[in-house]
């Protein structure tokens, strides 16, 4: 499915953000393992899946701070801390039990699926999405730091759907301007 | 031939126990805002989640794992209010497409309300295992409703697909 202009402007927005970040380890290589840009990715996915990417970018970012983070629970690539993989606890001799992520594309793949489940299943809101996908015991500590990321995305976090109202729209075409993007308009 | 009779008058008679057995005891649940009725098994556990008119697990929070929403053998089925959409736009907005993996059909419901024309989505995602999604979307009075069961292992289906069946066959809409 192609691309609308605000979705072009968000793939933009989040290449711009990847970019610019700077992780425990430095620049996130996200920026470059996936293409056209990861920005597209992520909003093709967003496509499939109706997640928001802001969402899926805010886990990331509060779970491996932006796969930057050297040891990361369940494997290096493991950077949306997906739990079937803990098996393999980083700096601990346990043996695996699961075939672990060998890139960036599966994990990313995988999250955008189970949290397309959670919003078939009515669960709409950052915290109710975040409490189910890290446990009672500590998804409040994250929340935060993911609630920053969506900010920053123009995501809601009350709705993390991939939706855009003409207020993210224009968000999106002011924070596109910045880029020194050629001006997009807002309608096709 | 004779036998076969008897069997079927046996089975005409003690049918509606043995179903009757095998079904757990309901019980009524009123939401003032959307003035639904919904009767649901009195040993599952409530749930509040935002926007969901009634989320029930059969087992309790404690038992939740993290990130595969019910346990193996568990069961979870949330009602909600669509603010009067479309059924299309429900459809596009939770992405139950084939593309993410959904199967659709339009099924009929017969509920308190009479019979009720569904669309329904069936999906078993590789990020659940042994996870089985059912989504309907139907209108109902003028508004649209969206059902969703999720459980996890394949044996439970007959259990839980009849428990969700009957949760909607009993649903009493407001005038």
């Amino acid at each position: 499915m192609p691309l609308e202009v605000w979705e072009q402007n968000l793939a933009d927005v989040i290449d711009d953000f990847l970019k610019r970040y700077k992780g425990i380890s430095g620049s996130t290589p996200l920026q470059r393992v996936f293409t056209p840009s990861a920005g597209q990715y992520f909003v093709k996915k967003s496509q499939e899946t109706g997640v928001d990417p802001s969402l899926v970018l805010g886990i990331c970012k509060s779970e491996s701070s932006m796969a930057t983070n050297a040891h990361i629970n369940g494997g290096p690539f493991n950077i949306y801390g997906d739990s079937s993989h803990f098996s393999h606890v980083a700096g601990s001799k346990t043996k695996l039990k699961h075939v672990l992520y060998s890139d960036y594309l599966a994990p990313t793949d995988t999250v955008f699926r189970t949290l397309s489940g959670y919003i078939a299943a009515n669960l709409i809101t950052t915290d109710a999405v975040y409490k189910r996908y890290e446990g009672e015991a500590s998804w409040r500590r994250n929340v935060p730091m993911i609630k920053e990321v969506q900010k920053l995305l123009t995501g809601d976090p009350f709705d993390v759907r991939y939706q855009f109202d003409e207020t993210r729209k224009k968000a999106l075409a002011k924070l596109a301007e910045k880029f020194q993007k050629p001006l997009l308009s807002l309608t096709k | 031939m004779k036998r076969v009779a008897i069997a079927l008058i046996a089975l005409l008679l003690l049918g509606p126990a043995i179903f009757a057995k095998s079904m757990p005891k309901f019980i009524a649940f009123h939401d003032q805002g959307s003035g639904l009725v919904i009767h649901y098994p009195a040993n599952w556990h409530r749930d509040l989640l935002p926007k969901a008119i009634l989320t029930i697990d059969s087992f309790p929070e404690k038992k939740r794992p993290a990130q595969y929403l019910v346990p193996v053998g568990g069961a979870s089925i949330t009602i909600s209010g669509e603010q009067g959409k479309p059924i299309e736009d429900v459809v596009k907005l939770n992405a139950l497409t084939p593309q993410n993996g959904y199967r659709r059909q339009e099924i009929e419901l017969s509920t308190a309300a009479g019979e009720i024309v569904a669309t329904e989505f069936r999906a078993e995602p590789e990020a659940f295992p042994e996870g089985f999604w059912v989504v309907d979307v139907f209108i109902a009075n003028g508004q649209t409703y969206k059902a969703v069961l999720f459980y996890r292992g394949a044996t439970y289906k007959e259990k839980f697909e009849g428990i969700y069946s009957q949760i909607l066959r009993t649903i009493e809409f407001p005038k």
